[in-house]
């Protein structure tokens, strides 16, 4: 394209001016910013003999930049922040919920025991009685674990759900990108183990798993 | 100071857990009337109804916190003087200076013990 002509200037003069604009007023969505080199490129002179050393550089620089940005999108969409923001997070979520409910749980049965161990130890001559009294305050000490365990895990899941909104700022920015991805690199298995590797899960959620009674159908 | 173990106490905490391990530990100590609530405005409602000659409450509540629990407490002419011990997770300095501020009587980090929990109330009621 040439740019001998004052509409060219003029035009390169405006796009600067709204980039600034946009720039300074920070509403420049990061997916916008290769176009816009890309446009500014479009000003590099098809006769390298008309341009400054200083135009040179410049177009130079903006074409590098380009490249870069270019290769950026695609090293993100690589990424997969899909599969992030649509698996990996909510299950992790989901693990440390599960993980809370459990612990509160168990700490309700450990403290009812020990609730009929004070009423037991009423019964019991003094000396005695002291000894289970003594054992059972303790026991409610240790209890206080499950309150911090679980305000800590809240902590976490809040970080997991802020890693989540700023993946999904990623998803939003590099959606063309990430479908072109990964139509070119269709996905294999979600999980290549075999054999008794494969078997390796863990505990399962609430309801994913099978329950006791439908194992025991399988043996009757 | 002698302490009547039959002074009417509020435990305030969002987590059952929580209010049932103060509660054994409370009765252990000797106290025998306990009250809960499970959030501020809860507190706040029950403080107001009757009178309680100690309040125990939890930071981290919703939707209206410990802090302002005793906000509430501290700008009521027939509460102020009630004490009030904060039992939190809540550990960081600049949240026992806010609380002191706003006139706690003590202030205990969780997890804690009986033994902690007997030294703060000792400090807040005198000795039992």
């Amino acid at each position: 394209m040439s740019r001998d002509t004052a509409v060219d200037d003029r035009q390169l003069r405006d796009l600067l001016t709204q980039l600034k604009k946009r720039l300074e007023k920070g509403d420049l969505k990061i997916e916008e910013v290769s176009g816009l080199v890309e446009s500014l490129a479009k000003y590099l002179p098809a006769d390298a003999k008309t341009t400054s050393q200083d135009e040179k550089r410049l177009f130079g620089e903006l074409d590098e930049l380009s490249n870069i940005i270019r290769k950026m999108k695609s090293e993100i969409a690589s990424l997969r922040p899909d599969d992030i923001k649509a698996e990996y997070i909510p299950n992790a979520t989901d693990e440390l919920d599960a993980i809370v409910d459990a612990t509160a749980g168990a700490t309700h049965e450990i403290l009812d025991a020990m609730d009929s161990l004070e009423e037991f130890a009423a019964s019991l001559p003094p000396e005695q009685a002291e000894v289970v009294t003594n054992a059972t305050m303790r026991v409610y000490e240790a209890c206080n674990f499950q309150d911090i365990t679980g305000q800590r895990t809240t902590k976490v899941i809040k970080a997991l759900k802020a890693i989540e909104e700023r993946v999904e700022g990623l998803v939003t920015a590099f959606g063309a990108e990430i479908a072109r991805y990964a139509e070119a690199h269709p996905r294999k298995a979600k999980d290549e183990r075999k054999g008794d590797d494969a078997l390796l899960n863990g505990p399962q959620l609430e309801g994913k798993g099978v329950s006791q009674a439908d194992i025991d159908a399988m043996f009757n | 100071m002698s302490v009547d173990p039959n002074m009417p106490i509020l435990i305030v905490d969002d987590y059952k857990t929580m209010l049932r391990i103060i509660r054994n530990l409370l009765r252990q100590l000797n106290f025998t009337n306990i009250e809960e609530a499970t959030d501020g405005s809860m507190a706040l409602r029950k403080l107001r109804e009757k009178p309680f000659s100690l309040v125990i409450s939890d930071w981290n509540m919703e939707p209206m916190t410990g802090l302002q629990l005793l906000k509430e407490v501290r700008a009521d002419a027939k509460l102020k003087d009630l004490p009030f011990i904060m039992i939190t997770a809540e550990a960081k300095t600049e949240n026992v200076v806010m609380a002191k501020k706003a006139g706690v009587s003590n202030y205990i980090v969780k997890p804690f013990n009986a033994e902690t929990l007997k030294g703060k109330l000792t400090t807040v009621l005198g000795d039992f």
